[in-house]
């Protein structure tokens, strides 16, 4: 009966090889940026993390279930945001036990082991903090004989303890390190993201909040400069993978490889167009499409709205730069395109056309053009865009299905060029890579530490930047735009220019605009002390109201807006959401206390 | 074949009879004659209860009803003139069953055998063939399986040896197209009555998740499993040693299996007839294999003596020990330019990936038994097992059960014989039985006594490429053990009537106590690391009826059989080990309630009828917009709000606690007809979210989806149009609206045979026997769940394989 397992090996073994030790750190890796990863989240009908929670963009069919129900604040004690991972707490902390407890590792080893470590705790609970504030702080391995009733810290305590362990693995990390592991650059592009929550929640924001300075400290480390010198074209890191791992900008990623990863890996499997509906005979003359792309590209698609097009700036004749609908090609176009895309000489900030579809683009490996517009090939016969179809045809044209566009774009940063149609998405195997922090956002928190200390000019250096090399704007251009705006306040010209440039930058990423609009509302309302906020809640604007799209006319030539919401509604604000509810499920075993405003 | 049931006669059976045990003898040779036999049988499988699909104009209107309901108007999905045409032309429209699959399934099976032998070597052996086609057009699933045994036994009188021979084995072949029956079918019922599989030219369609794509690639699943037994025994009656005997019984199998995936889509088209092929870096293969080795034998001395005529004593002493290996293999690449050859090493070298996988199990058991008699009237027996498991760490591995058992035939009692000169009584035995069994239930293969940590393949990308990561395994469980189920059982046994009537009835009882678990009632979860399993103190119990008559009689010239059987029970979480979260709603505790409940949600659940009932009454605290036909649900706790605290266990799950079976056989003259009727009590199957449609239009597919509730459809089955996304989906949590009864009563089998050799061919000598058959197996059920599907499908999405009736036709014939 000694019967002995032949895929296993001890703990014993772990903790006295520098290879498996590091394999165990690799678990921790896999576990903690995959997590809460942009694709966990995204189909999730709870999903702070996704896009669609603000009016960026519309998830979804008009009446399918997979919208974000955060945006019209449909969100209770019952639903169930997560909380600490306890178990991975538990290896982190065992790992740092017998890290620290051996004495055959190299102090180099231990050293790296070590940053990592707190690297990696310092990601989950940032995660947490910044949904619901305060968090249980855990910092060892607990026993039955510890107290496991353990009520949260306070909001500052729980920033202070993730910042004191990003300022611990920026010390120890070394400068550089392979794809997909922390290095101190790491750990101080996170510190900078998590200063600037901290300044928000605990100082509500003041100019001569600490945390600002910490950020400007770990942007200095980072080495940020008026040049940009980091920055890498911004198309390469999220339109194929083999530019992506080129792209010296991105700090840290986790990567899939085409081994064990396909389409629905990605969330290209929720991108894709349809082809298939009932379509006009002007649309069939005008608009062939000769290739298959009905499989895949479903329920959870997140499609831009005009709101978040709006936010793309354009370079006028004179190179000036202005808000598209500001520019003189608004009368002189002749068509929409002429008006607003430009798809021939590309005047819109390059972003634009590095993350989104618009009416008229090449797609799909460049094999077809798709038309969002009226009686477009790939426009959906449900929404707005076609309105007046029934009465013209006597049936609903375009895509019956409803699972295009109803807004009239379609998301393409972080969609790879080159894919096939597939019946079965799972064969479409895939290297991709997730860009978990990059310089193009240290760059705007840099400029954001400086705006909120009211240093304008400073602000301003670090703006620039990723307008030029990411938005290839002019930089006289990019300086004239700058130069006459100022303060730092909802409505000052300022602020302003600085949340569109932070929107076109990190769009799809993070689902930053989110948290960062949380931020800017928050640090109005003064911080949260002693569980209530400082000031009256304030009532971020954005995050109010209907979601807006193009409908544009089948010949190309006119447009007009449209607002339309799918099942879940417009989108609500209220004060409490500040502070996600804590699931009452969880609440209940563990005694934590519950946010304001959910009880 | 026996069935054993209570704990004293299974203890030779040891641990894993803790359910009972079914004995199956397979057949031996008779010493004299030699007799060739050969049957065959021919039948149809279809499916038993297939639900009515929607056709084009009631789906049609069903997404115009759920559009409309979310708001998007009268006409959304089709026009008042489109639907007019919709119901005039309903032939033009797909369905996907009938277009894709096959009515009917046919399979036929053989056998030959060939037995005889003399006193001192008889034999048995035959060969069997089975071939089954499936559903599916285009023949892309079949299952063929061949068999043979030969049976060797030799007496060796004199020294007073027995030797038994057996080995048998079989092959199976089974081919599938390159997907499971799951994907198939869910995506043959999410297609709907206006998409096509094929275009109007023939060719296979571009429709979105077209089953097609599989049923008629040239990618196909093949499997051949081989499986070998070898068995032996050689028992030794000790000559002049009365009694005194020595048995070995060894028993080695090896299953063997190679599987073949070749994934290759078909080429589709759109309607302009423009091709898509298959991109040759998504075809690809992956060959698997696995072995599985076991060894089986014991070791026993047997004492039998009866003492003057009346004293019967019996005596086992049982040695036995288990063993079992198993190794798997499986290996892939992908990338074939060419589609010639199906090799792995022809696809791209830099995608080949290989993994293997090994484990091995082994147990051990001593086993005592003594049983007396006197005179077949007064019977006790005591047995008991010693069982050792390697699930367990050295120390904690061997666990002592003991049981007994008595009889008392009172009938055989002098007192008893008026009675039974009455002929009403004519035999009546009591029984009882008191037995434990030893549990060991845990998953082996993660040595949960062992402090072990996992090694995982291909966890985390570094530079690019895969790394291999490490993470704990389970806390080590270094002081779990055995645990044990107590069975108690009392029962009598009678014949009536001149024995026309045979009787048996059972009363059991069974604690099952100490399921291996952490204690939960602390809440510990902040420790990141789950507590070590250890014997609880959760307990189980169970206690019921079974019983079992038979009556036989003469009615002119046929002889008709009947028999009746019923189980009947009652199980209780009599002690639990819950958390502390459950603690605190006692309506949803298990501590002392059936645990047959379907599940844990909202009750009393009925309609809103006005909207005045909706204003004036509690309400769940996140639904929206509810409207007349959304559901309507109980404030269990009466605080005037419906939420978590309101959920209560609901239902009797798909589990039966009462089945009864009935068996009818007559016979006249050559003619024989052998009828089998099933049926349960009280039983609920919970829909699933996709037959409940909460996911909206892909899962509108059957009729019985359209019985919405309206002003003038009050007695609906369902809910108003809807979807999940509709008032923050009121209608399809958990309540025990979606708990469907499906109790049902089902003709099993019904076969009718006629015997040649009665009168026909009786004179022919050289013909042994010669019978037809037609039989048909699930014929007919009743039950209020029959519209939904098979009434023992697991739900009803009709997303599986489904349930099969079956027709055939056969013979055997022997000379």
């Amino acid at each position: 009966m000694d019967t002995e397992p032949y895929d296993k090996i001890t703990g014993e073994q772990t903790w006295s090889s520098e290879n498996l030790t590091t394999a165990f750190i690799y678990q921790l890796y896999a576990d903690v940026l995959g997590n809460d990863s942009w694709m966990a989240a995204y189909a999730s009908p709870n999903a702070a993390r996704s896009e669609s929670c603000t009016k960026n963009a519309m998830t979804g069919t008009l009446n399918s279930a997979y919208w974000s129900r955060d945006r019209a604040e449909l969100m209770s004690k019952t639903d169930n945001y997560g909380w600490l991972d306890y178990g991975l707490l538990w290896r982190i902390h065992t790992a740092m036990a017998n890290i620290q407890a051996s004495n055959t590792f190299s102090d180099e080893f231990k050293k790296r082991a070590m940053g990592e470590l707190h690297f990696l705790r310092a990601a989950h609970y940032f995660m947490y903090a910044k949904q619901y504030g305060g968090l249980q702080i855990i910092d060892k391995i607990l026993t039955l004989d510890d107290d496991l009733q353990i009520p949260r810290a306070s909001i500052k305590d729980t920033y202070d303890f993730i910042i004191s362990d990003l300022e611990d693995a920026a010390g120890t990390l070394p400068a550089t390190a392979e794809r997909g592991r922390a290095s101190s650059s790491a750990a101080n592009a996170l510190l900078m993201r998590v200063g600037l929550q901290a300044a928000a929640y605990v100082d509500g924001g003041i100019a001569n909040s600490t945390y600002y300075d910490k950020v400007i400290k770990s942007g200095q480390a980072l080495g940020l400069n008026a040049e940009g010198s980091q920055l890498s074209p911004y198309a390469d890191m999220f339109r194929s993978y083999e530019t992506a791992i080129a792209s010296k900008e991105i700090i840290l990623g986790r990567e899939r490889n085409k081994t064990n990863s396909s389409l629905y890996d990605t969330p290209m499997q929720y991108q894709g167009l349809w082809s298939t509906g009932k379509f006009s005979a002007y649309a069939q003359q005008h608009f062939p499409i000769s290739v298959t792309m009905n499989f895949w590209g479903m329920d959870g698609g997140a499609w831009p709205t005009q709101d978040l097009v709006d936010d793309y700036l354009v370079a006028d004749v004179d190179g000036t730069i202005r808000q598209w609908d500001k520019a003189s090609y608004v009368s002189t176009g002749k068509n929409v395109d002429e008006k607003m895309y430009f798809s021939d000489t590309k005047k819109r900030d390059q972003r634009f056309y590095a993350s989104i579809l618009y009416d008229s683009c090449l797609y799909f490996d460049n094999q077809v053009r798709v038309f969002f517009r009226r009686d477009g090939n790939v426009s959906n016969a449900n929404s707005k865009i076609n309105e007046g179809s029934e009465q013209e045809y006597g049936y609903k044209a375009g895509n019956t299905e409803n699972y295009n566009s109803s807004t009239g774009y379609c998301m393409l940063k972080y969609f790879y060029d080159k894919v096939v149609s597939l019946p079965s998405p799972s064969d479409q195997k895939l290297d991709y890579l997730y860009v978990v922090l990059r310089y193009g956002e240290a760059y705007l928190n840099m400029a954001e530490a400086y705006l909120m200390k009211g240093d304008f000019e400073a602000a301003k250096k670090y703006i620039a930047p990723t307008m030029i090399k990411h938005g290839g704007f002019n930089a006289d251009k990019v300086m004239a735009y700058l130069t006459p705006l100022t303060g730092n306040n909802w409505g000052n010209t300022l602020f302003e220019a600085y949340k569109k440039e932070r929107n076109v930058e990190m769009v799809y990423e993070d689902n930053d605009y989110y948290w960062s609009l949380l931020r800017w509302g928050m640090r109005t309302s003064g911080g949260v002390k002693d569980g209530r906020y400082v000031n009256s809640g304030y009532v971020i604007p954005e995050l109010q109201g209907a979601l807006r799209g193009i409908r544009i006319s089948r010949d190309g030539k006119s447009y007009s807006f449209f607002t339309d919401n799918n099942a879940v509604g417009e989108a609500r604000f209220s004060p409490k959401r500040y502070l996600l509810p804590i699931n009452e499920t969880f609440r209940l075993q563990s005694g934590v206390a519950q946010n304001p405003g959910w009880e | 074949m026996t069935v054993l049931k209570d704990a004293a006669s299974t203890a030779v059976y040891g641990m894993n009879a803790g359910n009972g045990v079914i004995v199956v003898t397979t057949k031996k040779g008779e010493a004299g004659i030699l007799i060739v036999d050969y049957q065959a049988n021919f039948a149809f499988n279809t499916p038993s209860y297939a639900p009515k699909r929607m056709n084009a104009y009631q789906y049609a209107m069903a997404i115009n009803n759920l559009d409309d309901a979310l708001g998007q108007g009268k006409y959304a999905f089709k026009t008042a003139e489109e639907m007019q045409e919709i119901a005039q032309n309903l032939n033009k429209y797909t369905n996907w069953e009938n277009t894709l699959l096959r009515n009917y399934a046919p399979q036929q099976e053989h056998t030959v055998s060939l037995s005889g032998g003399s006193e001192r070597l008889r034999f048995f052996g035959s060969l069997n063939a089975l071939s089954q086609g499936g559903l599916y057009k285009g023949n892309s699933l079949s299952y063929n399986r061949y068999n043979y045994r030969s049976n060797v036994s030799s007496r060796f009188d004199k020294i007073g040896l027995t030797i038994d021979l057996d080995v048998n084995g079989t092959v199976s072949d089974e081919k599938y197209p390159p997907a499971g029956a799951y994907t198939i079918y869910s995506r043959l019922e999410d297609r709907n009555p206006f998409e096509k599989p094929f275009t109007d030219s023939g060719l296979i369609s571009n429709q979105f998740d077209n089953p097609a794509l599989q049923l008629f690639s040239p990618g196909y699943i093949k499997l051949r499993t081989v499986y070998n037994q070898l068995s032996g025994s050689l028992k030794w009656a000790v000559p002049n040693v009365t009694g005194l005997s020595f048995a070995f019984n060894g028993n080695y199998n090896i299953q063997t299996q190679d599987r073949v995936d070749w994934i290759q889509t078909a080429t589709y088209y759109d309607e302009a007839g423009n091709a898509t092929h298959e991109d040759p870096g998504n075809i690809s293969i992956n060959r698997s294999s696995f072995m599985t080795s076991q060894y089986d034998f014991n070791i026993r001395a047997d004492y039998i003596r009866s003492f003057g005529s009346m004293h019967n004593l019996e005596g086992t002493i049982v040695h036995t020990r288990q063993h079992y290996y198993s190794n798997s293999l499986s290996s892939g690449s992908r990338g074939f330019n060419s589609t010639e050859i199906h090799q792995i090493q022809n696809g791209d070298a830099s995608t080949i990936t290989g993994s293997n996988s090994e484990g091995m199990q082994a147990s051990m058991g001593y086993v005592g038994r003594l049983h007396y008699d006197y005179n077949r009237r007064y019977m006790v027996e005591f047995a008991g097992r010693y069982d050792g498991s390697d699930n367990f760490a050295p120390g904690k591995r061997w666990g002592f059960f003991p049981s007994v058992s008595g009889g008392w035939a009172i009938s055989e009692e002098k007192f008893f014989e008026g009675i039974k000169s009455s002929k009403i009584l004519n035999y009546l035995k009591l029984r009882g039985s008191y037995g434990e069994i030893g549990l060991n239930n845990v998953d082996h293969s993660l040595y949960a006594y062992l402090p072990t940590y996992n090694y995982n393949a291909n966890g985390y990308v570094v530079d690019g490429n895969l790394v291999n990561t490490v993470s704990p395994g389970p806390t080590p469980s270094v002081n779990m053990t055995w645990y044990t189920r107590t069975k108690y059982d009392m029962g009598i046994d009678f014949f009536m009537f001149n024995n026309k009537i045979e009787g048996t009835v059972d009363w059991f009882f069974e604690k099952t106590k100490g399921y291996l678990s952490a204690n939960k009632f602390r809440y510990t979860a902040p420790l990141g690391y789950d507590l070590p399993l250890i014997v609880s103190q959760a307990e189980d119990r169970l206690q019921g009826l079974d019983g079992s008559l038979k009556y036989s009689t003469k009615i002119g010239q046929i002889n008709l059989s009947t028999g009746f059987n019923f189980t009947y029970y009652q199980s209780i979480a009599f002690k639990t080990n819950e958390d502390s979260l459950t603690l605190l709603n006692p309506r949803i505790r298990n501590q002392g309630n059936e645990s047959h409940y379907v599940g844990t949600g909202y009750i009393g659940t009925k309609f809103y009828t006005t909207p005045e009932q909706i204003l004036n009454n509690p309400k769940r605290t996140t639904a929206r917009d509810l409207r007349p036909g959304d559901l309507w649900y109980q404030d269990v706790n009466g605080d005037g709000k419906i939420d978590g605290q309101d959920q209560v266990r609901f239902g009797h799950n798909s589990s039966p606690t009462f089945v009864f079976g009935f068996d009818v056989g007559a016979q006249l003259k050559g003619w024989n007809l052998l009828a089998n009727i099933q049926g349960t009590g009280a039983r609920e199957t919970y829909m699933s979210t996709v037959a409940m449609g909460a996911e909206g239009e892909r899962r509108l597919d059957f009729q019985f989806q359209n019985d919405n509730w309206s002003a003038q459809n009050t007695q609906a089955t369902f809910p108003r149009p809807g979807n999940a996304s509709m008032n923050d989906n009121n209608n399809y949590v958990s309540s025990d609206f979606w708990a469907r009864k499906s109790n049902y009563v089902r003709l099993k089998s019904l076969t009718l045979s006629y015997d040649f050799k009665y009168e026909t061919f009786r004179k022919l000598d050289w013909l042994h026997h010669l019978n037809i058959f037609v039989s048909g197996v699930n014929l007919i059920a009743i039950g209020p769940s029959v519209k939904y599907g098979d009434p023992e499908a697991n739900n009803f999405d009709g997303y599986a394989y489904p349930m099969m009736k079956t027709y055939s036709i056969g013979f055997q014939l022997g000379f």
